[in-house]
């Protein structure tokens, strides 16, 4: 079956079958950014921003995607807060694999507060697991990108 | 395992459009609603999905008395951040909602998807609590609290959940407390007390366990217990103790059914004390 | 001490960081496979302990797509072991690719190769099976009864300690006789811990692709720790020729040690070398829970004889590990649970350590961060605090008057090595009394420490424990490195070194920019390729930045001794009166040349060569980073919860080569350390199956789940170290149990000593305590 999505902001088609997940179809599609760490929505390595917030692509079915935004790391250029440059800064990047979806769910978080505390940014995250860093500095990055955004703007 | 079984996805347009695929289905057909457990494992007779999005309301109304009106495909997240949801009831869905998996899963779980699964749910004590009421579809509407959804004869039957109405609770304060290991965790048991004040005098209330992992259970004596009184430290206790003794635990391998008998005295009484605390009573 | 570096000691960007965060197809399974890929599905026993009376993959061969099928009837028939470890290896064969029986809920039984993932998952259900099910040993004390199941009772097993008798492996290591040691003690403590099963829980499970090249070469791209042990290991198994293979692990996503094992390459391979065609396996979670490696289970009693005056006098620790159904790794972990703590308090002069490991029909222990000591040093440190309870000494006050210091060494270092006697040696760096201090300050110690207060049901307490570990393993790890120079005045690093998330391709890379003074981005690393990269044992045993590091460091050394001999050529001097830094090659008079210009001349121009080295190093000894941990933490008393309220790690591992990345390190260790003490745990039915297989069940810390936490890094200088260094991946993992446990009896008066410390347990234990001491109510400050 045919879906028509936005995808990464180019209005796309895709042929999907009906019981293919969203997951599935954007690994498929090669957006590799887009892991497979675990398929049951507990592990958060898979997240997109769908209409805008972050979601696992597992737990849903490709066909939900139809007449939708959806959004991977590959797609977010200019609305990424700074938040790639921050997570490499402070040394969050560790193995990588859950970054990308980290980086996405805090740009969702930031598009809708602009300065949130350490507390709300975890809470934001609380579905994005990371085995190799124990968190601390990937905490330190997204209120890094803050405090480089609140500089660009009273600067 | 697989879904390639899996032949068929509709979306249809309108209620009676859905009702038809449910009442014309058998074994072979699911309802997706938001995220779904059915993309980690379909059973294999399942071939054909019927996805409610196009047919069911995300709206969350609220009238000029304070009722609020939850269409069934409205997200917890949506929920979470409602501006009226906030302050209802003391906060108390707000509060709760943040401890309902995490935010990758509220963003698209529905409401609706998540009541009528029915499973160690965080949120299910609370809507009792509070009263809430389920609006299902058979071809018609009809209306029932949240309670009486829960009935096999209601919730095992083929049906569509359409809405949630939370009745305006002008003089509650109520609290929600949960026990597990990490923060994105099932509950290993749950309890939400609402109390409604008249001064300080109790004029009703409502203490409701979840995760025993039975089905949310109304401690009925408990609230007996409370009720027509002031809430002071000593009905508090009495109360933690009466829930304790009427409410059925059961023990699995996250807790044992001792454990979990202990956990409801003592998160019975956190609630209520929370809520005299909060409230001004006592 | 620590010299002045220029790149060393920065915080430098991870070389392979932005094609991470930008989500290149760098790991296993993003790389894109050709259509005629095999994929492959494996179908696990479903019984603890059985013997396979018969297969029948009819049915399963006649679904279309399928193309093979693979079980013990058409598989090499070779005992081996998946232990990724150096040859020969210290663990028994006793494994076969495809066995007549199973062993643990979650063993091999077939495997399918078919055109789709989901044809073989299907094809896979379609075997039929019958087994005949023979009595399971579901415990330690199971294995180890009168009369017990035996467990491997194949007549074709190497160097299994006692078949008969379920034991995997055995160690004594002993200096003094502790007999005499305890009988001249005036104070003697006696503990016994039991630690429970876990899994690492890397987020990128095992993968594995594999195919032909155009010359025929059998290539396996794997999420491995181990590249030339794959190679080695895989092609003993299959016949194939070691020149014949070529293992490539890519970017992989986390190992924790679950990937020192070769897992799944072996069946990758083999379908490969059969069908001709590319394979492709990626574990699901659930099969990395049910059917990987994990952490094993132990019970360890740990003695210690102390005089009045509270010098430690004897010291004995015996311990019983559950190796699971196969005893990899089981020998040397066992080993480590003695070798990695006893020489921490080196002033006892009598010492002995004696352990089993156990076979039991459970999952397969394996390599996990900490490797044995994590397990230990719950039984030790909390032993270390009754000691000091008893002898009336501050538990902190204890530990700075016995623990080893720089100078020192201990007779367990000689009498215990890894599965076999150890290395003698001296400590030649150590800052543990300033950990301790720093972290003592920093928590504060001396205000909380046995003041235990009340914040509603919440009581408060602070605990610590101070750790050792090593960096790689002496005499037995080896690493190359080779460095070759190009145009321009850059270099290629090659290293057989293994990144798996940790960074040491970056900190590989500023330790050859160190030594050849440029920046980092002048060095282009190349890591863990068997055919393009050097030898190197992998990254284990906290190896790679001490080891692999030292041999960039010998190999940077030797090429700009290379560089320095053609700038004095240029510069018609002598090369001792030539300096080099920031990219010049300096003479006395202010003369320069470049290092491009050294390269253009000697590619192209005169006396040409390729400046160009590798070097090798075999460490003599293991020099240990040391930790101190500390922990305030809230029990509740009415429900058991344990709440960390502030944890803080100072930790000496030398020079930090990027503070960043060493930091990182430790703090993820830590937050690892910190789900295994309080509720990582995977929970068997009554027949032996893993009930906790996804990470709803198997719960890790999530970020709402952290404490605060600091880590503080006390820089050392170990003259043997690259730079001074030591390794630090392991030693963070250690500190949480038995800090927390000290903590937990600092504010209860109640004692753990089983992990994980859920709620219940706790609860348990605290209902226990109040029973038995019905009219003691603890002191509390309100």
């Amino acid at each position: 079956m045919n879906i028509e999505l936005t995808l990464n902001r180019d209005l796309t088609t895709v042929d999907v079958a009906p019981g293919e997940t969203l997951l599935e179809m954007l690994r498929r599609l090669g957006f590799t950014s887009v892991k497979d760490g675990c398929a049951h929505g507990d592990c958060g390595t898979c997240a997109v921003l769908i209409d805008g917030r972050a979601a696992t692509a597992c737990l849903l079915f490709a066909a939900q995607a139809d007449g939708r935004e959806i959004t991977t790391i590959e797609g977010l250029v200019d609305d990424g807060f700074g938040l790639a440059e921050a997570m490499l800064d402070v040394g969050a990047v560790q193995c990588g694999f859950c970054i990308p979806a980290m980086i996405l769910t805090a740009a969702d978080l930031l598009r809708r507060e602009s300065a949130p505390t350490r507390a709300e940014i975890a809470t934001y995250l609380a579905g994005n697991l990371c085995r190799c860093t124990g968190y601390v500095k990937q905490l330190d990055a997204v209120e890094l990108a803050i405090a480089r955004a609140e500089e660009v703007t009273s600067g | 395992m697989s879904r390639t079984q899996i032949a068929e996805y509709a979306r249809p347009e309108s209620l009676n459009e859905a009702w038809g695929f449910v009442a014309a289905a058998g074994p072979s057909m699911r309802l997706v609603a938001g995220g779904s457990d059915l993309t980690i494992a379909s059973p294999p007779e399942v071939t054909r999905l019927v996805d409610l999005s196009g047919a069911l309301s995300n709206e969350i109304r609220v009238t000029a008395d304070g009722e609020i009106n939850i269409g069934a495909m409205a997200t917890l997240s949506a929920i979470a951040e409602h501006r009226t949801i906030a302050s209802h009831a003391s906060g108390v869905v707000a509060a709760m909602m943040t401890d309902v998996g995490s935010p990758l899963l509220r963003n698209t779980a529905t409401i609706g998807g998540h009541l009528a699964r029915g499973k160690l749910s965080d949120i299910i004590p609370v809507f009792i609590a509070l009263d809430a009421e389920a609006t299902t579809y058979t071809g018609e509407l009809h209306t029932m609290t949240l309670a009486e959804y829960y009935d096999d004869a209601v919730n095992k039957q083929p049906h569509i959940l359409t809405n949630i109405r939370l009745p305006p609770l002008p003089h509650a304060t109520a609290a929600f407390l949960r026990l597990s290991r990490t923060a994105f965790d099932f509950p290993i048991i749950n309890a939400c007390c609402r109390v409604d004040f008249d001064g300080d005098l109790v004029t009703d209330a409502r203490i409701v366990l979840g995760a025993t992992p039975l089905r949310s259970q109304r401690a009925s004596a408990a609230e007996a217990v409370v009720t027509a009184a002031d809430l002071t430290p000593d009905g508090i206790a009495a109360a933690a103790e009466a829930a304790r003794a009427e409410i059925t635990t059961k023990g699995g391998w996250t807790a044992s059914a001792e454990y979990r008998t202990h956990l409801v005295a003592v998160l019975v009484e956190r609630c209520l004390r929370q809520i005299a605390g909060d409230g001004g009573a006592a | 001490m620590a010299e002045k570096f220029a790149v060393v000691g920065q915080s430098e960007i991870r070389v392979d960081g932005r094609a991470l965060v930008g989500g290149q197809p760098v790991f296993v399974d993003d790389a894109a496979t050709d259509a005629k890929t095999l994929h492959l599905a494996l179908l696990w026993s479903p019984h603890a302990h059985a013997r396979i009376r018969s297969i029948d993959t009819t049915a399963a061969a006649d679904v279309p797509g399928v193309e093979l099928i693979l079980d013990h009837r058409n598989t090499p028939d070779k005992r081996y072991t998946t232990a990724g470890q150096g040859y020969p290896e210290p663990s028994p064969y006793d494994a076969r690719m495809f066995d007549t029986k199973v062993r643990f809920v979650g063993d091999r039984v077939a495997c399918v190769a078919a055109d789709t993932v989901a044809v073989a998952q299907q094809a896979a259900e379609l075997i039929e099976v019958e087994y005949e099910i023979l009595d399971a040993v579901l415990t330690i004390d199971a294995a180890i009864a009168e009369g017990a199941p035996v467990i491997h009772d194949e007549t074709d097993a190497l160097d299994v300690w006692n078949q008969d008798r379920n034991v995997a492996a055995h160690m004594v290591g002993a200096a003094g006789d502790v007999a005499q040691g305890f009988a001249e003690s005036d104070v003697v403590v006696e503990v016994t811990t039991e630690t429970q099963y876990a899994q690492h829980a890397p987020l990128e499970p095992h993968a594995v692709y594999s195919y032909f090249d155009a010359n025929g070469r059998l290539v396996i791209v794997s999420s491995t720790q181990v590249p030339f042990h794959v190679r080695r290991i895989v092609g003993r198994l299959l016949d194939l020729p070691v020149h014949s293979i070529r293992v490539i692990k890519p970017r992989i996503g986390g190992g924790f040690g679950v990937k020192q094992e070769v897992l799944i390459e072996d069946l990758a391979a083999l379908v490969t070398v059969r069908t001709g065609r590319p394979a492709k396996l990626i574990y699901s979670r659930e099969e990395e829970f049910i059917s990987s490696r994990t952490r094993h289970p132990m019970r360890i009693t740990t003695k210690l004889g102390a005089k009045a005056d509270g010098t430690l006098h004897a010291i004995e620790t015996t311990a019983l590990s559950n190796t699971g159904a196969y005893g990899t790794h089981g020998l040397t972990v066992l080993s480590n649970v003695g070798s990695k703590t006893l020489p921490l308090y080196n002033k006892a002069p009598h010492v002995r350590f004696f352990g089993d490991a156990v076979y039991t029909n459970l999952p397969v222990g394996g390599a996990y961060r900490g490797y044995g000591a994590t397990q230990s040093y719950f039984a030790l440190e909390t032993a270390v605090d009754r000691l000091a309870a008893e002898l009336g000494i501050d538990a902190m006050e204890w530990r700075l008057r016995n623990h080893i210091r720089e100078g020192e060494t201990s007779p367990i270092f000689k009498a215990l090595g890894e599965g076999r006697e150890g290395v003698d040696q001296i400590i030649t760096s150590c800052a543990l009394e300033e950990c301790i201090k720093r972290g003592a300050e920093r928590i504060g110690w001396a205000d909380k420490r046995g003041k235990r207060h009340r914040d509603g049901d919440w009581i408060h307490g602070v605990g610590m424990s101070i750790h050792m570990q090593g960096s790689g393993i002496p005499l037995v790890d080896m690493a190359a490195a080779t460095l070759k120079m190009n145009d321009d005045g850059s270099f290629n690093l090659l290293v057989g070194a293994t990144d798996l998330g940790t960074g040491s391709d970056t900190i590989l890379g500023q330790i050859a920019a160190e030594v050849l003074g440029v920046p980092l981005d002048h060095i282009v690393v190349t890591s863990s390729d068997t055919d393009l990269t050097p030898f190197d044992t992998g990254a284990y045993a906290s190896s790679t930045t001490y080891v692999s590091g030292m041999a960039v460091q010998l190999a940077a050394q030797d090429v700009m001794a290379q560089i320095l001999e053609v700038a004095g050529a240029i510069l018609n001097t002598p090369t001792d009166e030539l300096t080099a830094e920031g990219g010049l090659i300096t003479r006395a008079d202010g003369e320069t040349v470049t290092l491009s210009e050294v390269a253009l001349r000697s590619l192209y121009a005169a006396d040409q060569r390729q400046i160009a080295a590798t070097r090798s190093f075999v460490p003599e000894v293991s020099p240990p980073p040391f930790m101190a941990s500390f922990a305030e933490i809230a029990v509740d008393e009415r429900t058991g919860q344990i709440r960390i309220v502030d944890y803080v790690v100072a930790v000496d591992c030398g020079t930090a080569i990027n503070p960043n990345l060493a930091e990182g390190q430790v703090e993820g260790a830590l937050v690892n350390g910190i789900g295994y003490a309080l509720y990582e745990e995977i929970i068997f039915d009554d027949k032996g199956k893993p009930l906790t297989d996804d990470f709803a069940r198997y719960k890790i810390p999530g970020v709402l789940d952290i404490p605060p936490i600091e880590v503080i890094l006390v820089e050392s200088y170990d003259p043997t170290g690259p730079m001074g260094a030591k390794s630090i991946s392991e030693i963070g993992i250690n500190g949480p149990i038995p800090t927390i446990a000290n903590a937990v009896h600092d504010a209860t008066g109640v004692w753990l000593t089983k992990t994980p410390f859920s709620a219940e347990r706790v609860w348990r234990a605290l209902r226990e305590y109040q029973d038995r001491q019905p009219s003691v109510t603890p002191p509390v400050r309100p």
